[in-house]
Formats: structure tokens, sequence, C-alpha cells
């Protein structure tokens, strides 16, 4: 479920125009019957989050994924090789 | 202005990462967890994104524009820059909450000197410096109060008045703290409807 859904329109002179259509946040919502009372500004870690997104876009975002996956295997290699370590999963990992 | 999608052209990138410095492994990940289609991303040189959110910025209503938005205990509120400079000071920006007690002597002493403050100029017997945010404040207050009515027999004192254009927090902490929450609609104005309660 999207906490917001952001409509798009046009205002009295044609001009576009962006306006909140859904706000699902619990507290606005179920007041009182809400499962949590806490409503901490998670528009700050998104908006943070989606600068990142347009800084790295999808091939900065594949790059670190990469980068992720083989360094993440480099390391589990070279522990191996201690033989001080053993792998406890055996599942993929990145 | 134009959304960021719109600034977007084929091949622009803002990021720099370091060389990959070791060696590759194959990839050895399940297919059905490898994205198939395209990620839809705007491509953007950094200057471009700096621009942007600078711009979407500068629309903001803020107090170093002409007003202040009296909504929320924590994030909204007038606060001035200075506090934002000792905040920032690093012996305060750097602590971890698993610190060794005498590193963080200054900190302590700092809260410390506020509790006693608060004590003196709201005439409590104590406060606490505990609620680590505006809703958290909230529940701390809505529980003190729940003991003091127990431990005073006004148990039958369990309803919390809440105008429906409070802040969804407010009705929502009362009920965690095991009130019955009565709501006041407001009048054609907006407020409170005072004949109503």
């Amino acid at each position: 479920m999207p906490g917001r859904i952001i409509g798009e329109t046009v205002d009295k002179d044609g001009k576009r125009g962006f306006v909140m259509v859904l706000q699902t946040r619990e507290q606005h919502i179920r007041r009182e019957r809400s499962t949590s009372n806490i409503c901490s500004n998670q528009a700050h870690n998104a908006l943070l989050a989606s600068i990142y997104l347009n800084v790295m876009g999808e091939k900065g975002l594949k790059e670190v994924a990469l980068q992720c996956y083989h360094k993440a295997h480099y390391l589990a290699n070279k522990l191996l090789e201690t033989d001080k370590f053993e792998m406890v999963y055996q599942g993929p990992f990145f | 202005m134009k959304l960021i999608f719109e600034k977007s052209s084929k091949g622009r990138t803002a990021y720099t990462l370091p060389k990959l410095d070791v060696p590759e492994s194959n990839i050895d990940i399940p297919t059905h967890l490898i994205r198939k289609t395209h990620l839809n991303f705007p491509e953007v040189y950094e200057t471009e994104v700096v621009r942007h959110y600078n711009e979407l910025a500068s629309l903001n209503y803020s107090v170093d524009r002409g007003g202040f938005y009296p909504l929320g205990s924590c994030t909204m509120k007038y606060n001035p820059v200075l506090n934002e400079e000792a905040a920032s000071l690093e012996g305060f920006k750097m602590l971890h909450p698993y610190q060794e007690e005498e590193t963080i002597q200054g900190a302590l002493e700092l809260m410390y000197e506020l509790q006693n403050f608060l004590v003196e100029i709201t005439g409590m017997d104590n406060i606490t410096l505990q609620p680590a945010a505006g809703a958290h404040g909230e529940l701390t207050g809505m529980l003190i109060i729940r003991k003091y009515l127990h431990d005073n027999n006004f148990n039958h004192k369990n309803e919390v008045i809440v105008p429906d254009s409070a802040h969804g927090t407010n009705p929502a902490s009362a009920a965690m703290a095991g009130f019955k929450v009565i709501e006041v609609k407001s009048n054609s104005e907006g407020r409170v409807d005072l004949k109503k309660i």
C-alpha cells in the first residue's frame, strides 16, 4: 500500500498542478484505532532516498549491486581460505 | 517547474564509484531474483540533481521565507539556526548509546542541567528527558496522567476529549494509554465546536 498517491491536474489558468489524493498515514485515517501513535518524519528518509536514486540512476544502482556482490564473495572466499571460518548457510548471498 | 523525469537525457549520470578492486566472482543468483525490466529512473547530471532539489526547497514555506508552520512537536516548530549549530558540534553529533559513560560526561552534564532548569521553570517535582520525539512525549504524558488518576482514586475519569481537527497522534496516544477517546466535531470554520463539548 503506497503511503501517498499524488494526482496531476490543471489549475484554473490551465497550469499543471499536483495534489495529494490519498494519504494512508495510520494516525490520520484511523486515529484512536491506530496500532501505533508514532509518526516520525519518514518524508525526510524518502526524500534522501529519492535524491540517491536520481544520482545513481539505473546504471549506478546496478554497479553498486555488482560491487556489493563481488566484494561480499571476495570477503567470504578470503575468510574461508584462513580455515578459521566456515559457511553457515549455503544459499546465494550478495 | 519541470519534474526531474522531464530533465532526463539518455546517458547522463551523476555518480562516481570507486573502481572494483577485487576479482570478479561468477554471478550465482537465481534468475527469478534478477530484474528483467528497465527501471524508470531519470538520467541526469549531478548539477541537475542539485539544482532540481534546491529549486523544490525554495518553494517550501518556512520561517526563512516569511512564516512558520505550527504543526508537529519536533520537526516543524521554530528552531533557531543557532540550535542546529550547537547540536552539530562533533562531541554531540558523534555520540553513540553504547559509549562508555566517562566519555559522555559533557552531554550528561548538559542534560542534567537542562532537567534542573525545566524543574525550576515549571515548578514540577521532576521531569524526564526520556521521550525521543513528539508522539513519544505525548504518550509519556498520558501515562503519567493515568497513573495520577489511578493513585488518587479517579479511575472513573477514563475519557479524553479530542477535537477531530487534532493531529492523529493525539487520539492514538490517548487510546494507547488506555483512555476512551471522545471526538468533538469541528464547526464550519474548522474550529472546535464549543457547543458540542
